[in-house]
């Protein structure tokens, strides 16, 4: 699997990293971006070079470009199509789930986490998207 | 509120760090030198502050990552802000929804501790917590709007 995880948190990024290891995924590559704006360089990188991701992970609650105006500019840039994005936050909100979803989001996970609800979550979507 | 802050403090701590964290009877002596604070505005307004030790955030980020993690400062700080974000999240989580919408702000952190974690009146509800020999303050300050 070749992943990339956006939040501003260093230490989030590497426990998705070692929760999603925990959770039996194979991860080839993990790259990583500290908010929206780092993760569109890298997905603009990655259309260049024509490599493909097979899972996004992104928070909601970022500074420089937060979770949801970075899930809009991926869509209106054409990025990633196809590629199941999930949310993981500790924003909650139906009105939060909602936005996500209508921008593109497949998933959503709620701080604090397990290795299961990762694994529940993630294993279906990466299936349908093979 | 504070059935539902002892709730979020234990789910965050068993699920996250894979460690107990109980209340324990307030101890005048402890004096955390690193705070982190997240408010919050919505049906409800307010914010909630943590203080511990650096050694206390130490073990948070050991807990969090595995093994022996980069204990450089930098990830200290983040690991703190990252455990009053999740308690912060979840403790919203436990309300009735519709006191449940509002936004979080990003944590702000600072090593520089006064005596008492909020003075500001009116007083906040506090409480203190015990996990693995580490003592964990908390501060909550709550308006419902109407």
């Amino acid at each position: 699997v070749r992943a990339l995880i956006v939040d501003d948190s260093a230490v989030m990024r590497k426990v998705i990293e070692r929760t999603l290891r925990q959770a039996g995924l194979t991860l080839l590559e993990v790259l990583q971006a500290s908010n929206g704006e780092e993760a569109l360089d890298l997905l603009r990188q990655d259309a260049a070079a024509e490599r493909r991701l097979n899972i996004i992970f992104t928070d909601m609650n970022m500074p420089v470009m937060d979770g949801l105006t970075f899930l809009e500019r991926k869509r209106s840039e054409n990025l990633a199509l196809g590629v199941p994005v999930v949310i993981i936050t500790t924003e909650g909100s139906q009105s939060l789930v909602l936005g996500a979803i209508a921008a593109g989001a497949r998933g959503y996970i709620c701080k604090p986490f397990t290795a299961d609800q990762i694994k529940q979550r993630i294993v279906p979507l990466l299936h349908a998207a093979a | 509120m504070i059935e539902q802050l002892d709730s979020a403090v234990a789910e965050v701590f068993e699920s996250m760090l894979g460690m107990t964290c109980c209340p324990v009877e307030p101890e005048t002596a402890f004096v955390p030198n690193l705070a982190v604070t997240i408010g919050f505005t919505g049906q409800i307004e307010g914010r909630c502050r943590i203080g511990l030790t650096s050694t206390a955030a130490r073990t948070v980020l050991k807990a969090l990552l595995g093994a022996e993690p980069d204990c450089a400062d930098s990830m200290i700080v983040d690991a703190a802000g990252e455990l009053c974000n999740m308690i912060v999240g979840s403790w919203k989580s436990h309300l009735p929804p519709a006191q449940a919408v509002a936004l979080l702000s990003l944590p702000v952190t600072s090593h520089e501790v006064t005596g008492s974690l909020d003075d500001g009146p009116p007083p906040p509800l506090k409480r203190l917590y015990n996990f693995n020999g580490n003592l964990l303050a908390m501060a909550l300050r709550v308006e419902i709007s109407t």
